[in-house]
């Protein structure tokens, strides 16, 4: 197990308290989200993806 | 091009506005996050900032690519009346820190299920993405030992984050595969 520095482990501590609302299950309607996958869609085209130890 | 007096221009023609956005920032700095919900597959999460002009209902959502699956397009907005989200709003709620550290804290909600994937990070403008920049920049610290955090430089090549460089784009990976507390 990695260990975190406290700040982190803190962060951490506080995403895993974010609770499940099953009202948000549903899908959601954002017409810009279109055009930002586009303009994502073309920079991952160019620039690929960085290298990862 | 700007005067080297223009900061001392404002302070004198407003100094009040100048203490009051001051002490709103350091408040803000010392909030901790705002209290968030996900959606059972952690692609979709809510909350509200709460600020002068009143309390505004935020959404963060993540998109895989089809092209690659395993990066994931992070987008975040107001979701307005008519329940649809727009990221172009500008709302002056006084809250940018409190609210990107609580993005932040989606993400790595997200990765609770998807360790292995990117986020990709764009803002809509310019400004806005100077905003993400400053935010991952006041962050840096706290997360760089456990998360690669990379710029789109100029030349279309991402590099590792640096304070000091101008960036169009981010994408953050986490560099272990499991999240454990």
């Amino acid at each position: 197990m990695r260990k975190h520095t406290p700040t982190f482990s803190a962060f951490l501590k506080k995403a895993a308290n974010i609770q499940i609302n099953h009202s948000l299950d549903s899908s959601t309607h954002a017409p810009f989200f279109d055009e930002k996958m586009e303009r994502g869609k073309k920079i991952l085209a160019v620039a690929g993806l960085p290298k990862v130890k | 091009m700007k005067s080297p007096d223009s900061a001392q221009t404002v302070q004198i023609l407003h100094p009040a506005h100048t203490i009051t956005r001051n002490n709103d920032y350091l408040q803000d700095m010392k909030q901790s996050e705002y209290c968030v919900e996900a959606s059972s597959s952690l692609l979709k999460f809510e909350f509200h900032s709460e600020g002068p002009n009143g309390k505004i209902r935020k959404q963060v959502l993540f998109k895989a690519f089809d092209e690659n699956p395993d990066v994931y397009n992070l987008g975040f907005g107001d979701v307005g009346a008519d329940g649809l989200m727009n990221d172009t709003i500008i709302s002056n709620n006084n809250d940018s820190s409190r609210i990107l550290s609580t993005v932040a804290l989606t993400i790595l909600k997200f990765y609770e299920k998807r360790p292995d994937a990117y986020v990709f990070i764009m803002g809509n403008t310019p400004a806005r993405t100077r905003l993400y920049r400053i935010g991952i920049c006041n962050n840096l610290d706290k997360v760089s030992n456990d998360l690669y955090i990379f710029g789109l430089a100029e030349e279309n090549v991402w590099e590792l984050f640096k304070r000091d460089r101008p960036y169009s784009a981010f994408l953050i990976k986490a560099k272990n595969s499991t999240f454990d507390l």
